[in-house]
């Protein structure tokens, strides 16, 4: 017995040592290119991949190997958020990672934290070279696009990966306040322009039974947790409301001149507080709008007894009507322009560029001519063409050429492309998401859609409409570019955990003065004290450092 | 007989009992209504949701979104089953997950075993310090990364043994097992079998498995249930689309259909957007539709009576 | 035949008595292949005089004679266990040091106890742990009782379709998932379309705003959890009354016991060990509470009661992509647990005699 047990215990120690010897002794492979039976460098990319999509069999897999003689080892991962960003960086951490990442921005996609962790570790190829020396379109890219540039390039100089850019121009305004006009028709109502006038709309919307039924039924305005931007729209009346980044969460920081400040603690705020809360006050703003699913309010927005909502500020009103109802009432609504406050400010909050993720990058696992063709095939996609193709699939089964009577999104321009409806395509037809990586303003702009804006199919053409409304109203002097601002990586856990308490702190004390459960006039100065105690200073001196070294960079 | 009863248990109106048989009293009888009046609340109050999912999985998605369903299919279609049941990937997903789950529970249960019967001796030798190894490791885990390593080593990533060897093992069942094996097997049977001759695992073999039939039971459904439920470790440690269990599957389907083609194509988004309303329920009835129908078969070895016959005199 | 209101299934204690062991000693066929060396004390113990103090090495010895066939038998799950749990802790060195991936687990920078003070020096940590314990205590005690009052109820009816739909429905539940769970939750809670302030105000009772209150929060986190955990829960109780000796049953009736008397004095005993253990385990993973389904009911109208632990380093975690401060924080849980488990088990084994250890 004896003997088995010290055996055991040799074992045991033995197979510890050995994996641990195995696991510090992950050093990647030598870049030595790997070639397949047809001669196409292999090159392993990590990809998110859907039910439909085979990126094996994909034709634009197919295309780009052709072109660029790659052969693609896919690694797939799905689109679900969360396990798609842990198996990411379990592949990085375990070591067993591709030669390259083409992620997709809104699944998952690398930090600014992420890019300089991996490009200090060596881990990230620097991509400047080889792209002056082979990628032209992308250059052009990065030469004309200020932020673009910015954005790729981390303080050290190096450009350790690509984001995409896909200038959505209805999302760079999400603070939209859509009104129901036919109610505004029946009660002889304008489209309001200004506070007051609002508040009169959301009176008459709540007293006087637009929708006919004798019932006072009506919710003058109502959003839902994850899509209202109900603070935002109308604090524009009062102050510049920065945009949270990636249309989520709270924007805290603006500029006044080269100083970073925060909003949320002005005399200017409070005011715009005060109002939301009158309205709330008065029973025109609907509690639920902070605990509701977008399921609820959907719910509300088409129930079949009658029309309920007449106001929302959200992105779009197809999440709380349902497009193409049979009574029409997804026809109803409408954009109402940003309004004006009682000192002649009408801002909206821009959230530029739309995605701030980084989705592109080479390991140092990838040969030299791995990333030569890898880059060739991006810059290839950096051209209208291989936009078209790489996004949407094979001409003639994905898109096909405009019409004569095809008119552009931007009916200025000349169009582009038409797109085939999802409906009438075959699935598996192209990269999609994957490939949007040049999608500028004047490219989406081109497409074709049809006229009728309250078509489904003209759905596109309403939201550029409504965005006109807005455009402009951004105030380019308080607009803090998070994007361009490289972040210290020695802070970054330090910041993670300052901005987590402070979005938690204003947006808890922001909805307790509105509902009423904080006094605004009272308990003002002890929630902007209190700002100080979740670490406001030291979160605005940090952004402070990192913009201070932005400028100098430039 | 029962004139040896207390007060406690004659109620007034008690029939005079016959030679043998005990009639009910009323008074149990009073208490078994009662009993029966209470699971019918509980059973209506979790069949009530449940009813609602499946209404709402055969009902159109734009009255799912305008939330008239209740407890009937509103403008009854099948759309929802259409876009799951014809998706290449599902029949595999399915295919898959019944491998794990057979494979997964007989590795499981045989190890699991392997450890609690032992640990049920009280004469066992170091048990109490294999229990606290095995404790330990139910509070402190190395985390995924370091898991990862291990199996990344051992060379199982990507196969299928990466989803049915790193979690055969589940302290919690380990417990219940050997508390099972400690309370409910009585030791005169081992005493018994020990004079017959028998060898330890002859007498496991013969007598406490066949004994512990509820046990197994148990064990088999978790594990099952629990292979059939592997989402977020599959994920991790496959990479071939061929490998993915069913909850991948449906997810994925899911999502896509949340998530829309991108803004370029906004009608299409928004019928998309309207179908995963309804989906997420089609989902629900079809994955867990098998997991419902093996419950019956594990249930009927929660009989009573398992023990009858086993300690003669 | 043990009286049926003893309770069941009483082992014997440590070493049994000396003429088993001398019946078994005689009659083992093979002496195991690996002793060489006889035992200190020799196997022949026919004399009836009980050692009291047995050398601990002769109490191994003996173990090893006896269950030998055992102790091969345990060697595959301990092996699972050694390479599969405790390989990974050996290299979870991670919470200590500022990870580099190139490196490894063994060469990155050894950083000391950085993100463990970073996290007890946040501000918010104090609410953070008292949220996180209120309501993962509450999910244990709210938890307990529902499935074994189900079982016992299950139990005392008779075998039918009444039965098993009882049994199939309400084990049901647990298969949907927590996203679908949350969000028909909120649903239901709505303040204008959700049933339940519908019935409210047939009662004549105004809406109540049930997920913009921070005090109902955790009620309805933990009857949602129950709702969706009881029948699976129950399947464990079922088992162990179905282990139980039915000739309790019988001796229980001819004694005159009543049916509650039965159970009290039968199904009681009999499952609680089961009991027992699925409490302590319970308390004794507290703090391994899941993030996503806290997550998905928060808002910032109850996020002071709403924001646990988990979800807290889920959203730093978003900004900042760091594993050391998720694993330092899985490691203070992690002791968190271990202190509650000691603790909950002691008190276990004092008031009924039985703990996690046997």
């Amino acid at each position: 017995m004896r003997a088995i047990n010290k055996r055991f215990t040799a074992l045991a120690v033995a197979t510890t040592l050995a994996l641990a010897g195995c696991t510090s002794e992950k050093t990647p492979d030598s870049a030595k290119p790997e070639f397949g039976p047809d001669g196409k460098v292999i090159i392993d990319t990590f990809a998110p991949a859907n039910a439909d999509l085979n990126l094996d069999t994909n034709p634009v897999t197919k295309l780009m190997s052709d072109k660029f003689k790659i052969q693609f080892r896919w690694q797939t991962t799905t689109f679900d958020a969360g396990p798609a960003k842990e198996k990411r960086q379990i592949a990085l951490a375990s070591g067993d990672y591709p030669d390259l990442f083409m992620l997709i921005p809104w699944v998952d996609g690398f930090s600014q934290a992420d890019v300089l962790k991996l490009g200090k570790q060596g881990i990230a190829v620097p991509l400047e070279g080889l792209i002056k020396d082979n990628a032209p379109n992308i250059q052009k890219a990065l030469d004309t696009n200020k932020t673009l540039k910015e954005m790729s390039t981390a303080p050290d100089g190096h450009i350790y990966a690509l984001p995409q850019w896909s200038d959505c121009f209805h999302c760079s305004y999400p603070n939209k306040l859509w009104i129901n006009s036919a109610w505004l028709k029946k009660l002889n109502l304008q489209m309001p322009k200004t506070t007051e006038e609002l508040r009169t709309v959301l009176r008459a919307f709540k007293t006087q039974d637009p929708n006919g039924n004798g019932k006072a039924d009506e919710i003058p305005m109502t959003a839902d947790v994850q899509d209202g931007h109900l603070i935002d729209y109308l604090m524009g009346a009062f102050a510049y409301p920065p945009a949270g980044a990636n249309n989520g969460g709270l924007g805290l920081l603006t500029l006044n001149g080269d100083k970073v400040t925060t909003p949320v603690n002005a005399p200017e705020w409070r005011e715009g507080l005060k109002y939301i809360r009158s309205l709330y006050q008065e029973g025109l703003i609907d509690p639920a709008s902070f605990t509701q699913n977008a399921e609820a309010l959907q719910a509300t927005g088409n129930n079949p007894d009658a029309v309920m909502i007449g106001s929302s500020p959200l992105l779009h009103p197809a999440i709380f009507v349902n497009l193409g109802s049979k009574d029409g009432r997804d026809k109803q609504y409408d954009a109402a322009p940003p309004l004006t406050g009682p000192s002649g400010k009408n801002y909206s909050g821009l959230n530029y560029p739309s995605s701030s993720t980084f989705t592109f990058m080479l390991t140092n696992k990838s040969s030299k001519e791995a990333q030569l063709a890898a880059i060739k095939m991006l810059d290839y996609i950096y051209t209208t063409e291989g936009t078209n193709i790489a996004v949407m699939g094979p001409e003639g089964v994905g898109w096909t050429k405009p019409g004569p009577d095809d008119i552009a999104l931007d009916n200025s321009v000349q169009p582009l492309y038409k797109r085939t409806p999802g409906s009438q395509a075959p699935k598996n037809l192209s990269w999609d998401s994957m490939a949007q990586y040049n999608l500028t303003l004047a490219y989406r702009n081109a497409n074709v859609v049809p006229m009728d804006i309250y078509a489904e199919a003209g759905y596109e053409r309403r939201l550029f409409q409504a965005t006109k409304l807005y455009e402009g109203h951004d105030d380019k002097a308080q607009f803090f570019p998070t994007v361009s601002v490289w972040t210290d990586p020695s802070a970054s856990a330090e910041i993670a955990t300052l901005k987590t308490n402070l979005d938690s702190y204003v947006s808890q004390g922001e909805l307790a003065f509105i509902t009423g459960s904080k006094n605004i006039d009272s308990d003002w100065d002890a929630y902007v004290k209190g700002l100080d105690g979740v670490g406001l200073k030291r979160y605005l001196e940090l952004n402070q450092k990192d913009y201070d070294r932005y400028k100098n960079g430039k | 007989m029962s004139t040896l009863t207390t007060s406690e248990v004659s109620a007034p109106r008690r029939k005079p009992a016959a030679a043998k048989k005990v009639r009910e009293p009323f008074r149990d009888r009073v208490f078994l209504v009662v009993v029966t009046i209470m699971l019918t609340v509980l059973l209506a109050l979790v069949l009530l949701p449940l009813i609602y999912i499946v209404a709402s999985s055969f009902s159109s998605a734009s009255a799912v979104s305008a939330g008239r369903v209740t407890f009937w299919p509103v403008e009854f279609s099948l759309r929802a089953y259409e876009e799951a049941l014809t998706n290449p990937q599902l029949l595999r997903g399915y295919y898959n997950s019944l491998i794990y789950a057979t494979a997964g529970t007989l590795i499981s249960v045989t190890l699991t075993v392997a450890i609690a019967y032992p640990l049920s001796r009280k004469t066992f030798f170091g048990r109490n310090v294999l229990m606290t190894g095995l404790i330990f490791t139910m509070l402190f885990s190395g985390g995924v990364i370091p898991t990862y390593l291990v199996i990344q080593d051992l060379g199982m990533l990507n196969t299928r043994w990466a989803l049915l060897i790193p979690n055969a093992i589940g302290v919690w069942q380990v417990i219940i097992a050997r508390t099972f094996f400690a309370n409910s097997i009585p030791d005169d049977l081992y005493e018994a079998a020990m004079i017959d001759g028998a060898s330890e695992l002859r007498y496991l073999w013969s007598v406490v498995l066949p004994l512990s039939k509820p046990l197994l039971a148990v064990l088999a459904l978790m594990y099952a249930i629990f292979q059939w439920n592997t989402y977020f470790d599959a994920l991790i440690y496959l990479k071939d689309p061929d490998l993915y269990p069913l909850q991948i599957v449906l997810r994925n389907m899911l999502i896509l259909n949340q998530r829309g083609v991108g803004a370029t194509d906004a009608a299409q988004l928004l019928e998309q957007q309207q179908l995963a309303n309804v989906l997420k329920y089609a989902l629900i009835v079809v994955s867990s539709l098998p997991v419902l129908l093996i419950y019956p078969f594990i249930a009927r070895h929660f009989t009573k009576g398992v023990m009858v016959g086993a300690v003669k005199g | 035949m043990r009286s049926p209101l003893r309770t069941t299934g009483q082992p014997d204690d440590a070493p049994p008595g000396p003429q088993a062991g001398t019946a078994m000693d005689g009659q083992r066929p093979n002496p195991p292949a690996g002793t060489t060396e006889p035992p200190a004390r020799s196997g022949g113990r026919r004399n009836a005089t009980p050692y009291r103090r047995r050398s601990r090495w002769a109490e191994a010895q003996r173990s090893w004679r006896r269950h030998w066939q055992l102790y091969l038998l345990v060697i595959v799950p301990v092996a699972y266990f050694v390479i599969f749990k405790y390989i990974p802790i050996s290299n979870a060195v991670i919470a200590f040091k500022d990870y580099n991936v190139i490196q490894g687990p063994w060469g990155s920078d050894w950083v000391g106890f950085k993100n463990f003070e970073l996290f007890f020096s946040n501000p918010v940590f104090g609410t953070l742990l008292k949220n996180t314990f209120i309501l993962a205590f509450y999910l244990v005690l709210a938890s307990f009782p529902i499935p074994i009052l189900l079982a016992i109820g299950l139990n005392e009816i008779r075998d039918g379709w009444f039965k098993r739909t009882v049994q199939m429905v309400t084990y049901a539940p647990y298969f949907i998932s927590t996203v679908v769970v949350v969000s028909m939750t909120i649903l239901v809670l709505s303040p204008r379309i959700g049933i339940v302030n519908d019935g409210l105000g047939v009662l004549g009772i105004p809406p109540v705003d049930f997920l913009g209150d921070p005090d109902y929060f955790r009620h309805i986190y933990v009857w949602s959890d129950v709702w969706q955990t009881a029948g699976y829960s129950a399947v464990i109780y079922m088992a162990a009354l179905a282990g139980i000796d039915p000739a309790l049953h019988e001796a229980a009736k001819i004694d005159g016991a009543s049916r509650l008397q039965r159970i009290r004095n039968v199904d009681l005993p009999g499952i609680m060990p089961t009991a027992v253990i699925i409490l302590v385990l319970g308390v004794g993973n507290m703090m391994a509470i899941g993030f996503e389904k806290a997550y998905l009911l928060q808002n910032f109208l109850n996020l002071g009661q709403s924001e646990i632990i988990p979800t807290y380093v889920y959203k730093t975690g978003l900004i900042n992509a760091d594993f050391s401060m998720a694993t330092a924080v899985g490691l203070f849980n992690s002791v968190v647990n271990l202190c509650l488990l000691l603790f909950v088990n002691f008190a276990a084994k004092r008031i009924t005699g039985k703990g996690l250890w046997g």
